[in-house]
């Protein structure tokens, strides 16, 4: 399992922020051809008609300091209230889709192809009261029909990144 | 309309001001009222896919009536109805004009009828009967029809592509629109106490057609808005009537005062 953690404690400031232990990520490739997105699999998806899901399992927590008190100066981390709302204050900050063959004469192979999803926006991501996985649609497909595999790299704060690729997915022009 | 304001006014004049007496009682109606459309404004049998497609109706009434000789009354009446729209035949025709064979579409119809608030005078004449008062009756008037949704959406997903879009009808009357209005009927009337009947009737009414005007627009995948176009339904709110209720009837007895 990898294990990222992303947090904002600041030993310095008595203040409470908040944190993003983003544990594992997986993608899965849907095939909207119809009136619903479902899972690709083996079916035969048109460029414009694919939806890349990108799941997390991720733990939330507060990460609070006490400054007033002179004998405790370590950061403490607890569970967050169920259903509270909130902000991650430092956490994801980028999300990269890329796919294994060029898609077209401007996007070889591993080149960003997010300006060929419709991406949600970032912040949609770090929030903790919202679900774990997004959808992204495609607006374009690639020129050529054939056998795909698309990755998405997940950027954090500290500049660590997470990585999930999807099983091959059957692309038609 | 100066005969109805004529009418309204005459009536408001006779009721109020008139002493109620063993021969000229003056009545105050209760009713509940169901109504069926009619014509242009039955569900299914006509083009207007939006303001034409009423199922039934309910609502109620309050009238004021005073004989004013012998047995002719006139009365004033307040109404309102609420005609529910078929939803279904709504929703296929929106589809059909927006379907171009390459989507997948989805009508939410928010618009699901039309209230109808009418204010009209009324002349009756009574026969009396051993067993029942027979009312037959005219009306006229003037009615106010407001549409409980402005904004019919429908949502369209095209084939082999995540490419959403949405149609947005909406109706764009400034205000709720007015004409007048006809109404014919009978109604019977069974005394069950010194001051109260009970009544029912059926009335055929019919109203001049009211323009409805709708605009189109499109919402594309982006989010941008486009006019698609203009149009305009003149429906004419044409019903068979019935109602049910009671009638409270004052009047002086004879050596007494009180009504």
């Amino acid at each position: 399992m990898m294990q990222v953690s992303s947090c904002d404690c600041d030993p310095e400031n008595d203040s409470k922020s908040y944190c993003v232990s983003v544990n594992h990520t997986y993608v899965i490739a849907y095939n909207n051809n119809g009136i619903e997105p479902v899972p690709a699999r083996e079916s035969e998806v048109y460029g414009a008609a694919l939806v890349l899901e990108l799941n997390f399992d991720k733990n939330i927590a507060v990460c609070y300091k006490k400054k007033s008190n002179p004998y405790v100066k370590e950061a403490f981390a607890m569970s967050c209230r169920p259903f509270d709302y909130y902000k991650i204050a430092d956490s994801i900050t980028h999300i990269t889709i890329s796919a294994d063959k060029a898609y077209d004469a401007d996007h070889p192979a591993g080149t960003e192809l997010n300006e060929y999803f419709k991406m949600p926006d970032i912040e949609e991501f770090n929030n903790a009261y919202d679900h774990t996985s997004k959808m992204m649609y495609a607006i374009k497909g690639p020129d050529e029909s054939g056998t795909y595999v698309y990755t998405m790299k997940v950027l954090l704060a500290d500049g660590t990144f997470i990585e999930a690729s999807t099983e091959p997915v059957n692309i038609l022009k | 309309m100066r005969f109805v304001i004529v009418l309204l006014l005459l009536t408001q004049v006779l009721v109020s001001n008139a002493q109620p007496s063993d021969e000229l009682p003056v009545r105050f109606h209760i009713d509940l009222c169901s109504g069926v459309p009619n014509k242009n404004f039955k569900a299914g049998q006509n083009d207007n896919y939006l303001t034409g497609q009423a199922k039934q109706g309910w609502g109620f009434s309050l009238k004021a009536s005073k004989a004013i000789l012998g047995n002719l009354y006139v009365g004033l009446s307040p109404r309102m109805m609420y005609y529910s729209f078929d939803q279904g035949i709504i929703k296929n025709h929106i589809l059909a004009k927006h379907d171009n064979g390459k989507v997948y579409s989805e009508a939410y119809v928010s618009l699901t009828g039309v209230f109808l608030y009418n204010i009209g005078g009324q002349i009756s004449w009574v026969f009396n009967t051993n067993a029942l008062a027979i009312e037959p009756f005219i009306e006229t008037g003037v009615v106010f029809a407001e549409l409980d949704s402005k904004l019919i959406k429908t949502r369209r997903k095209w084939k082999n592509s995540n490419y959403t879009d949405s149609v947005n009808i909406y109706n764009t009357n400034p205000g709720t629109p007015a004409a007048m209005y006809g109404m014919f009927g009978l109604r019977l009337n069974k005394k069950v106490a010194k001051r109260l009947n009970l009544s029912v009737s059926a009335s055929y009414t019919t109203t001049e057609s009211i323009p409805f005007s709708f605009r189109t627009e499109e919402v594309d995948y982006f989010d941008r808005k486009h006019d698609v176009d203009n149009f305009t339904e003149r429906t004419a709110f044409t019903t068979i009537q019935f109602e049910m209720g009671v009638q409270f009837r004052f009047f002086r007895s004879k050596g007494k005062t009180a009504l």
